[in-house]
């Protein structure tokens, strides 16, 4: 089967081509200088830039594919959550393509493609979706057949290092800039709290946290510059400790031997190399998402897409944009 | 650029999305359907049943109007041209209104005010005129209510509006109101007797937004 998968939920426009599992193509054009001067995206400038750069990306990832769209089995694009403004452009591209061609098109759940975009192998797994917007522990008996455990009650684990690097007078987006001030800094020079570590549920909270960063920043006052790097440190570490503890306590629970990890802040070393420790000591398999495909991408998208119509899944007919679509839980079974 | 030419047509700034299929100024069909553009683009498409192999050229409106209508239209495009170099004229919306309501008031002389709600207690206001049944759009320009007299003059043909009401602006009572959505076919029409035989590319072409993305910026 031959993919072309669209992806416009957020600041990045993507597109890519895959064929039988295989990503023949992967074009993605970051917005990522256009929101740093605000500190965070802007809607009407993300979709401004989508609009502006859909065609161009669409086309690139054709022909670096090596596909006319007359070729494609079928057109995937991302429906929700996103940004609404943001996704009508992926969407409305989508289907024209889809309707000029007569190709079946596959509405997507952004969530959903971060979940599967790692190589897990058949079988039970826990999985960690770690984003800009979300922080999610889901339980899969089986490929396709998912449960949402528990998420974020406020900020996402993105989301706290891109407010912290504001706070911080970091460049957006906070997570890559924090990690490198992190490697020159002493994880235990401060002890911020982990919120939610012994909760006793599955749900997880930075937005205290994110406050007890402030906190000790208002009183470090100019003292705050030469301490960058270990309050980065200190942060990073509260954060991968909660991620790490509560992730590897699920899948004890569950009796799981699979973690799979993704999302942007899945890209973060520390968290990386926290995991492997763990897990190589509890032998668990860990499977993270590609770097480059931890960040929004069209490949992800394609690839789920191409995984459900391939196990005979029609997609729906009559649809539009899912700005709020909520992660289902599913007991459908995927094989790969 | 030969007038009997084929084009493809769409009008998604307001809350009537049209499409349109013509020859020259002949209109071979139109449908339109008021509501979410997203939703509704694809089922008109196909209603429509263009072939756009058979086709020389297409047409958008350009608004001003709904920012996400304007979206849909101009994504959906790009959709449909994605493996194409068709060129692609991109008509200004009061232009399309100014010729329904010559067309409705059969007028060839005159000056057309088109008016919208540009939110943040503004107006955005566009003089058309229409000289010997050609029109040109004069002025274009966002500013509270009580400033558009100054700017505009009151001496008009007709007012059009498909969003505001007259009672909203003193100094038009008199002037004939039309309340008209744009139309693909006016568009598509409006075209034709433009020479875009040099059209610009596809991704070069964007709405007519009537604010920057970010008030006090000017960039993006
Ligand atoms: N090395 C890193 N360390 C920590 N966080 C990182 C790193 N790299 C990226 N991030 C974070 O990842 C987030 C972006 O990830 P992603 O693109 O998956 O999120 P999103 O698409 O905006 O949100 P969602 O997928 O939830 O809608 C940002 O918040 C960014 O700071
Ligand atoms: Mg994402």
């Amino acid at each position: 089967m031959r993919i072309l998968g669209i992806e416009t939920s957020c600041d990045e426009t993507s597109a890519a081509v895959v064929a039988d599992g295989c990503v023949l193509s992967s074009a993605v054009s970051s917005q990522v200088d256009f929101h740093a001067v605000y500190g965070g995206v802007v809607p009407e400038v993300a979709s401004r830039q989508h609009l502006k750069l859909i065609d161009a990306v669409v086309r690139q990832a054709l022909t670096q594919g090596r596909v006319h769209p007359r070729e494609l089995d079928a057109v995937a694009v991302t429906r929700g959550p996103g940004l609404p403004s943001a996704l009508l452009v992926g969407v409305a591209m989508a289907k024209g393509l889809a309707a000029r061609y007569g190709k079946p098109l596959a509405p997507v759940h952004h969530l959903e493609a971060h979940l599967y975009s790692s190589p897990i192998d058949s079988g039970a797994f826990v999985a960690l979706v770690v984003s800009g917007g979300h922080t999610m522990l889901i339980h899969a008996p089986h490929i396709g057949g998912h449960r949402v455990l528990g998420s974020t009650v406020d900020d996402a684990a993105g989301e706290a290092f891109d407010k912290v690097a504001q706070m911080l007078g970091l460049p957006y987006p906070g997570g890559p800039v924090i990690e490198l001030q992190a490697a020159q800094g002493n994880p235990r020079a401060f002890d911020f709290p982990r919120p939610m570590l012994h909760s006793g549920d599955w749900n997880f909270s930075f937005s205290g946290l994110k406050t007890a960063v402030r906190r000790t920043v208002g009183l470090l006052g100019g003292d705050k510059t030469a301490r960058m790097a270990d309050l980065c440190a200190s942060f990073q570490l509260a954060v991968v400790e909660v991620l790490v503890e509560k992730t590897l306590a699920a899948a004890k629970k569950f009796r799981v031997r699979q973690i799979a990890v993704s999302g942007g802040v899945a890209c973060n070393g520390s968290l990386r190399q926290a995991l492997e420790k763990r897990c190589q000591r509890e032998g668990m398999r860990l499977r993270f998402a590609e770097k480059k495909y931890c960040t929004d991408n069209a490949a992800m998208v394609a690839l789920l897409a191409e995984r459900k119509l391939s196990q005979g899944w029609l997609p729906p007919d009559d649809w539009d944009i899912q700005p709020d679509w909520r992660l289902e839980s599913r007991s459908t079974e995927m094989s790969i | 650029m030969k007038t009997s030419r084929r084009w493809f047509a769409i009008e998604s700034s307001s809350s009537q999305l049209s499409l349109a299929l013509g020859e020259g100024e002949t209109v071979l069909r139109e449908v339109s359907e008021s509501g979410n553009a997203s939703r509704l683009i694809e089922p008109l498409y196909r209603r429509l049943g263009v072939r756009l192999e058979d086709v020389d050229f297409c047409v958008i409106g350009q608004g001003p109007g709904s920012y996400n209508g304007l979206r849909v239209g101009y994504a959906f495009l790009k959709g449909l041209l994605c493996a194409d170099e068709m060129p692609v004229c991109e008509i200004p919306t009061p232009l399309a209104l100014a010729a329904q309501a010559a067309s409705q008031l059969k007028l060839s002389d005159g000056d057309f005010l088109a008016l919208n709600d540009a939110r943040r207690e503004e107006i955005f206001g566009a003089k058309v005129e229409l000289r010997g049944g050609a029109l040109r759009q004069a002025e274009t320009r966002v500013a509270p209510p009580s400033g558009l007299e100054q700017i505009f003059g009151r001496s008009f043909a007709a007012v059009i509006s498909y969003e505001l009401k007259v009672e909203d602006f003193p100094f038009l009572a008199g002037t004939p109101w039309l309340c008209l959505f744009p139309t693909a076919s006016a568009t598509g029409a409006l075209a034709c007797r433009q020479d875009f035989s040099r059209a610009p590319a596809l991704s070069s072409l964007g709405p007519h937004y009537v604010r920057v993305a970010v008030p006090g910026r000017s960039s993006a």
